[in-house]
């Protein structure tokens, strides 16, 4: 699911890697960069006093994180923090959805779905509102648009600014429907990875726990 | 010596190597932080150690530079009940 984490039991147990971890090194070239000084190097994301150790937690960073922040520099109470609201209450709320930057007369619920995902003409999302298809019920793909749906209407309103932008919630949805699939980090992630993922922003999702 | 807060599950992810959010069984705080402090952490789930000795086994070069940069970060560890000081032996 995740490139890499760290094995879920043994406590403090020493591991026994087969290969050198990728944090290997880090400190070294950390601390060895030119006119490096003491920055922040831990932010609390989300403290949940009693939280079962197995939750999720609203916590959130952008799927490969290239870009999408900078440890040294965010700081606040909002780092990290999500408001992001689900396909489901999208679909309740279509009063609550943005209007199209392109046509503020219009709310993106009749945005036909490819104006912002692209798909071909033979596609079942063709020609789609991001309306209807938001209410499909569908696993797989259905599942994937619908989730990126909601993940594209949550940024729009910058509700999980600045880690998910629009412009990322249609990069996972480019390279799910590529040839080598969603590779954040080297991985492809699956329909219900990328859903797991996108269930994070509001808490729910196994992608935490 | 340093070593991690006894019980610290020490779970944490990434997705690109450089960035972890990491999670405190103990607190039930969330952290957002870099591969270096994995890095620490990692070292001190193996057994508790010096700083000095933390510096060697990072391949830092035992300069007062780097130390008070481990220190900072040790510090920082610290403030968020992810390791602790212990009397050396």
């Amino acid at each position: 699911m995740v490139n890499q984490e760290h094995p879920e039991e043994g406590g403090n147990a020493p591991s026994t890697p087969a290969a050198a971890p990728a944090f290997s090194g880090a400190a070294r070239r950390r601390f060895t960069k030119a006119g490096a000084v003491a920055v922040g190097a831990v932010l609390t994301l989300k403290s949940q006093p009693g939280m079962a150790a197995n939750s999720s937690g609203c916590v959130f960073a952008g799927p490969s994180a290239a870009g999408s922040f900078n440890i040294n520099q965010s700081r606040g109470p909002k780092v990290g923090y999500c408001n992001a609201v689900s396909p489901g209450y999208w679909k309740q709320h279509p009063e609550d959805w943005p209007k199209q930057p392109w046509d503020l007369n219009k709310s993106m619920w009749d945005c036909n779905f490819q104006t912002i995902f692209p798909c071909g003409t033979s596609s079942e999302f063709y020609n789609q509102k991001l309306g209807t298809v938001i209410c499909w019920g569908g696993g797989g793909i259905q599942d994937v648009a619908r989730h990126l749906i909601a993940a594209y209407l949550n940024a729009m309103k910058n509700y999980t600014s600045p880690y998910l932008t629009t412009t990322k919630v249609q990069e996972i949805w480019v390279g799910y429907n590529s040839i080598a699939g969603y590779k954040p980090a080297g991985k492809v992630w699956s329909a219900s990875d990328i859903s797991d993922y996108i269930k994070g922003t509001w808490g729910e999702g196994s992608f935490w726990t | 010596m340093w070593r991690l807060m006894p019980g610290l599950a020490l779970r944490y992810r990434t997705w690109d190597n450089e960035t972890y959010v990491l999670y405190n069984n103990l607190s039930g705080d969330t952290h957002l932080t870099d591969a270096a402090a994995i890095e620490v952490l990692e070292l001190l789930r193996q057994s508790p150690a010096a700083a000095r000795s933390l510096l060697s086994a990072l391949q830092l070069d035992d300069t007062p530079d780097s130390l008070a940069q481990l220190d900072s970060l040790l510090a920082e560890l610290r403030g968020q009940a992810l390791i602790e000081s212990t009397p050396a032996c």
